[in-house]
């Protein structure tokens, strides 16, 4: 009697993968259909009914990369992407570091100010950035963008590094303290090689952040500074003529994201939904 | 008191503040800096592209011009922006909680297909914009399967469907973080009641109804309301697959304050624009306040 109910469950259980499996395919369909298209040829990617199995071909990828100078625009976002992810960590870990580990008056009302301030709208501060930039001489630098991302990415590292250090038990720190140690070296001995997972991930994430951002940059550089997700522009007026392009130059951009995210899933699950959830 | 033991008390005191000091310094400059600034050029009549000596002072003239009639657009522009919102954070939210449930359900593996299923927020916008905008063309991916599963074709890009297709590719990349949230949410919940209702023989609508969702309430509410400020202020989508066309038919605020801003080349007039926009984000926040007070308890 027991067996057949475990047969009649595993069953159940195996349908249940086989629709989540079925339902994950359907869902990633517009990526995976972006992926294919990248390889296939000029006359293929117009094909209406659509074609689905071709001789895959890197015409559009040697177009995309050298035609358009991919590896300036790649250099530039690299360039406002690292120093701001270094920064930012710099700038906002101590102060995550001070939410987690003290009592202090107004501190969940401080907490929730940086979670306010990250919501003002990028469109909505583009004009005043445009002035502050012409009249100081940064537009269209990478240094202009490494500060303006400080913004958002400031709270943001606060909110979810927050999470992972509670994560960290206190005992630790306390038993150091008691054998001698100062906060500081309690801090550079116990703490930091524990957290190191966490702030890797963290630094991960808001190098996609940077990665991705289009506002911003799309409104205050031009030539010098211009990062690769500004490019795609350069064929929102030739979309009929360049889809092979496109198709490899989103293949392309969107790929490192991806992976990160998947590098750091765990992570991600655990903080990036718990910063919400708790205090 | 000597001075150093005054120093070293007062550090002592202050220590936890001023390690967040550096944070809430920078932070504050970079939003209430440009604030100022947008006030100031609210005031102004100022032509993108030239100097801002070459400004104007107009006094509240952009303000009448916005919300008095001038800009023909701007009521339109704010009635769509609801709509949008309400369309695109209503339909992530239904899509989901009902992945989330279902990922909820695996006995193992969830985590990692939940990190495939996040993929679409994780890419560029730019480029998931540009690619929905080729999948809506008239032979084009989106037709395909309509083609197929349907027998009718749409031209997405007419008055009629541009804000539907644009909702479609805003909450295919949205809906991941409802799922991220509520999947992590749900492995969080106290499994006992669950069971003991299992044993009483409930129905899985009842648990879900009954048990589940009221646990889920405080933090359905949260990411509501954060879900619709960030809706508020989407632009890279939108700009990208439609820029606001065909005619004004995806003209959300965000598009409209470019429009205003660099296209018109009215950089006021934008300015009181974005200040709405920021306004209209303030009363929200304060929604969300009261819910994060009420959920934290402090």
């Amino acid at each position: 009697m027991k067996r057949k109910i475990n047969i009649s469950r595993n069953i159940k259980i195996l349908f249940l993968y086989l629709i989540v499996i079925i339902l994950l395919f359907v869902w990633l369909l517009p990526y995976i259909f972006m992926a294919l298209s990248a390889f296939k040829s000029r006359l293929q990617v117009y094909a209406y009914p659509i074609v689905w199995i071709f001789e895959p071909t890197f015409e559009n990828f040697i177009e995309v990369i050298f035609g358009q100078n991919l590896f300036f625009y790649l250099q530039n976002t690299l360039l406002i992407a690292i120093p701001n992810t270094i920064l930012t960590l710099l700038i906002s870990l101590p102060a995550a570091y001070s939410f987690t580990r003290f009592k202090f008056k107004h501190k969940e009302k401080y907490f929730l100010l940086f979670l306010i301030l990250q919501l003002v709208p990028g469109i909505s501060v583009i004009i005043a950035f445009y002035h502050i930039a012409m009249s100081l001489g940064l537009f269209d630098t990478h240094l202009l963008l490494i500060i303006l991302y400080l913004l958002w990415n400031i709270p943001y590292t606060i909110w979810i590094t927050r999470g992972f250090f509670e994560g960290i038990p206190i005992e630790l720190e306390e038993a150091a303290l008691i054998d001698g140690c100062s906060r500081l070296s309690a801090l550079r001995r116990i703490i930091l090689p524990l957290a190191i997972p966490g702030v890797s991930a963290t630094a991960l994430l808001l190098f996609i952040l940077s990665w991705n951002e289009f506002t911003l940059p799309y409104f205050l550089t031009s030539l010098n500074a211009r990062p690769l997700s500004t490019t795609v522009v350069f064929y929102m007026s030739h979309t009929e003529i360049f889809w092979g392009r496109i198709f490899a130059l989103g293949f392309i951009s969107t790929l490192p994201t991806i992976i990160f995210s998947l590098i750091i899933r765990k992570y991600f699950i655990r903080t990036l939904a718990f910063g919400a959830l708790k205090r | 008191m000597s001075l150093k033991f005054f120093l070293k008390k007062f550090s002592k005191k202050y220590y936890p503040v001023l390690l967040i000091l550096p944070s809430l310094i920078t932070v504050l400059i970079l939003v209430a800096y440009p604030l100022l600034i947008s006030l100031q050029t609210s005031l102004y009549e100022w032509t993108y592209g030239t100097s801002w000596s070459q400004a104007k002072y107009v006094g509240l003239k952009n303000y009448y011009w916005v919300f008095f009639g001038g800009d023909y657009l701007f009521y339109n522009s704010l009635q769509l922006t609801i709509i949008f919102v309400i369309i695109q954070v209503l339909g992530s939210f239904i899509i989901g909680i009902f992945f989330a449930l279902l990922l909820d359900k695996l006995p193992r593996g969830g985590e990692i297909i939940t990190a495939f299923f996040i993929i679409p927020m994780v890419m560029m916008p730019s480029v998931v914009g540009l690619m929905w905008r080729l999948y809506f063309t008239y032979d084009g991916f989106v037709n395909y399967f309509l083609e197929i599963f349907f027998g009718i074709k749409i031209n997405w890009f007419s008055i009629n469907y541009a804000l539907i297709a644009l909702s479609i590719a805003t909450i295919w990349m949205t809906a991941p973080f409802f799922i991220l949230v509520f999947y992590a949410a749900l492995k969080a919940i106290p499994q006992e009641p669950i069971e003991a209702a299992q044993i009483d023989g409930a129905s899985e609508w009842i648990i879900l109804k009954d048990i589940k969702l009221p646990m889920l309430k405080p933090i359905i509410l949260i990411t509501l309301i954060m879900r619709t400020i960030e809706a508020f202020r989407s632009f890279d989508v939108p700009y990208i697959m439609f820029g606001g066309g065909p005619g004004s038919a995806t003209e959300i605020l965000a598009i409209h304050i470019n429009r205003v801003a660099f296209s018109f080349r009215q950089l006021g007039a934008g300015s009181v624009l974005s200040l709405f926009l920021i306004f209209l984000i303030i009363i929200m926040c304060s929604f969300l306040i009261k819910q994060l007070r009420e959920t934290w308890r402090f």
